[in-house]
């Protein structure tokens, strides 16, 4: 039971790390959405 | 007549330019807006009884000076290209902001012929215009159109066909045509014979000084008037073009003189022309009177601040409770459970200790950021941002910025990372800089969880005055940042550019926009509860519970507080030297949060925004030399030291510039540091 629950933590903790590398390269700085942006000024306009 | 004429068809964003391009051309252009994205001239062709029409669909734009591409293409493109006619669109239902364009394209000289566009909605508004006053007023025939519902394009292009010989008609009828004949007037012009927009005595004198001058340089001058009107202005390009020497004539930039006696001018022509002002324009002029008065509109902005800052720690403060007692549950079924599943010490302690301790505490300020995003919503979608921007521009150009740089930082109560993203609207690259510098200095909504948690515990019942302080500190900071900026930058002397925003019409904020709004936040908050701080909570966990000699019991002996007691001597000053306090200080580069997070798991409390949690973290506190200086010092602190990780990326990105970057980064660290520490020190001499 602690090998599964411990390595869905880690499983899911690295997806985290991952993900924001990538949007970090890709120039995404909003975790993901859109959300926190307002206006006309969206997170993905370049 | 020439075989083709070249059409212009100039006006302001969203006036349906492009849409009555489309209705005479054909074309399929996206009729849309945004700012930067596109800034091009469209061309079409079109035939209209045996004459050849070339069309051209420029930006749109609020006026003509030489800040943004959309103004510098379009005057370009009047000056030099061989264009024959404009079509000045302008949306009739709002008159009042379109005619300042339409004035300056009268100065231009080329012949203008005034589209009134969306009369249609005039006519659904109760409200009508006098066609026989207007063009009398403004010198140049005025066409009623509807590009939507495509009705009188045909007389329209008549006009185009008819009026394009001529530069000017000359049966300009002015009311105050009285003032010039006027015996106490020193300075008897013409003017108000010849031209559409007539200023005051001094500054027509220095029209016919700076005209003379301008005609001894070039006597091959076009429109000699415009260009001297623009040398008033200060306008760089006209400067460039023409080196005149204006010693004796001009020593300052008048340009918000001509632009004010423009707006008189076109008050006089609102009163005269618009007939049964609508209802909903009317109640906007009136409660514009009070919200942007001069004396008034600050104090007012002040004081919706204010409320909404004590709403957010008041009426937050008195929901969190459903949230503790959640918390509560679900930390002991947990617990529970892990207990019941057999597993070991150290996964427990990592999944109560750490992951929900963090996570979860955070969780806890959820009411608060909801209070706060509410009223932020309420303040965009009623249209009272664009006039704050307005209200602060008197200030802001005191520090060398336009009021323009104030909704960035307004935003920057919300995040800063669309705050920052928001500076791309600003036309100087110099303000955008200034602009970013300082947005992070507003106090983002992550920083909200540091003030709940150290105000409650330390201030008592002056716990909100003392998060609302960080506000007005951030505010402050930010301003003297920028002053200091501009008097350092003050060699390279400039005329900052007028504020020119356009001010909606007052609405009843919509419930459906506003809880999009709110419920997008709401979820980015969650978002970055289960993501980012998350990770930060299991590796703030590892770094406190491993050693050097692998698994520690205490904490003291751990990885983190190794790095912890190598700022110490740096943060003592600031009366912040305790390890845990450089952990959770240099966790909260990830994310202000965390650093809330990261006393949760320092200490082992679950539920630290409990009234509970915050005892015990007092007890724990208090004995190590920690009291409500430190507190309030470490609040300065979080509140101006470096952004956290989203926001120092889209820094970087938007400055493009690694020195400015890294400048901007580490004078945020020294700002935090040297205000903490004057607090302290100051404090302590009375405390």
């Amino acid at each position: 039971m602690e090998i599964v629950i411990g390595g869905i933590i880690a499983i899911y903790a690295g997806f985290v790390i991952y993900k924001k590398i990538k949007d970090a390269k890709a120039g995404n700085f909003c975790g993901g959405s859109c959300g926190n942006c307002s206006l006309e000024v969206k997170c993905k306009v370049k | 007549m020439k075989d083709e004429l070249q059409v212009g068809f100039v006006g302001n964003p969203n006036c349906g330019k492009t849409t009555l391009f489309n209705a005479y051309t054909g074309a399929k252009l996206k009729v849309a807006n945004w700012p930067g994205v596109t800034v091009d001239k469209k061309e079409g062709a079109m035939k209209y009884h045996n004459h050849k029409f070339k069309l051209v669909d420029l930006p749109g734009t609020y006026s003509l000076t030489s800040y943004t591409m959309e103004e510098k293409l379009t005057r370009q493109y009047i000056l030099e290209d061989d264009v024959d006619v404009i079509i000045d669109v302008v949306d009739a239902s709002n008159l009042e902001r379109n005619l300042y364009l339409t004035l300056q394209l009268i100065e231009l000289g080329k012949p203008v012929i005034l589209a009134l566009n969306m009369m249609d909605i005039v006519e659904e508004r109760g409200m009508e215009i006098d066609l026989h006053r207007l063009p009398e007023m403004l010198g140049i025939p005025a066409i009623p159109v509807s590009a939507r519902k495509k009705k009188g394009l045909d007389i329209l292009m008549h006009a185009v066909a008819h009026h394009n010989d001529k530069k000017m008609d000359n049966n300009l009828e002015h009311h105050h045509d009285i003032i010039e004949e006027s015996k106490s007037s020193k300075h008897p012009h013409k003017h108000h014979k010849e031209f559409t927009v007539v200023y005051s005595d001094e500054i027509e004198d220095k029209i016919d000084m700076v005209s003379e001058r301008l005609l001894e340089t070039d006597p091959e001058i076009e429109n000699v008037r415009w260009h001297a009107i623009k040398l008033l202005e200060w306008d760089e390009e006209i400067r460039k073009k023409y080196p005149v020497d204006l010693s004796g004539i001009i020593n300052r930039s008048f340009e918000t003189d001509i632009i004010n006696q423009k707006y008189d001018f076109i008050e006089e022509i609102i009163e005269e022309v618009v007939v049964n002002k609508s209802k909903k324009e009317a109640a906007t002029d009136k409660i514009d009177k009070v919200l942007t008065n001069q004396y008034l509109g600050m104090p007012i902005f002040f004081g919706v601040m204010a409320l909404i800052f004590f709403l957010t720690f008041s009426v937050g403060d008195a929901v969190k409770g459903i949230f503790e007692v959640v918390l509560e549950v679900f930390s002991g079924l947990v617990l529970n459970f892990l207990v019941s599943a057999g597993t070991g010490e150290l996964l427990t302690s990592l999944i109560v200790n750490g992951i929900i301790a963090g996570v979860g505490g955070i969780l806890t300020f959820l009411p608060n950021i909801f209070i706060l995003f509410l009223a932020l919503a309420f303040l965009e979608d009623s249209g009272y941002m664009a006039r704050v921007a307005y209200v602060m521009d008197g200030l802001m150009s005191k520090i060398g910025l336009s009021g323009r740089s104030f909704i960035p930082m307004l935003l920057g109560f919300g995040c800063s990372v669309p705050a920052v993203l928001a500076s791309r609207t600003l036309e100087n690259p110099k303000d955008r800089r200034r602009t970013i510098f300082i947005t992070p200095f507003m106090s983002c909504s992550a920083k909200i969880p540091v003030y709940v948690l150290f105000a409650g515990m330390f201030f008592g019942e002056y716990a909100s005055l003392a998060a609302f302080s960080m506000y007005v500190i951030g505010l402050l900071v930010g301003v003297l940042s920028a002053f200091g900026m501009h008097l350092f930058e003050k060699k390279q002397t400039r005329f900052a550019g007028n504020l020119l925003i356009e001010l909606p019409e007052y609405k009843a904020p919509n419930a459906r926009s506003i809880l999009i709004y709110v419920w997008e936040k709401v979820k980015d908050y969650l978002t970055k509860a289960g993501t980012t701080i998350f990770v930060a909570s299991i590796v703030i966990w590892f770094i406190l519970n491993i050693g050097p000699s692998g698994m520690v019991d205490d904490m003291s002996k751990s990885f983190g507080a190794m790095i912890g007691r190598l700022l110490v001597p740096i943060l003592e000053p600031a009366g912040l030297g305790l390890w845990q306090i450089s952990v959770s200080l240099i966790s909260g580069l990830a994310a202000k949060e965390i650093v809330v997070s990261s006393f949760s798991v320092l200490f082992g409390i679950a539920n630290i925004n409990s009234a509970e949690g915050m005892n015990s973290l007092v007890q724990i506190l208090r004995p190590l030399g920690f009291g409500t200086l430190n507190a309030y010092a470490l609040m300065i602190f979080t509140l101006l030291y470096t952004p956290c990780a989203a926001a120092m990326g889209v820094i970087a990105r938007e400055l493009k510039s690694t020195k400015w970057t890294l400048f901007t980064l580490l004078f945020q660290l020294g700002i935090a540091w040297l205000a903490a520490t004057l607090v302290y020190q100051i404090g302590s001499l009375f405390l």
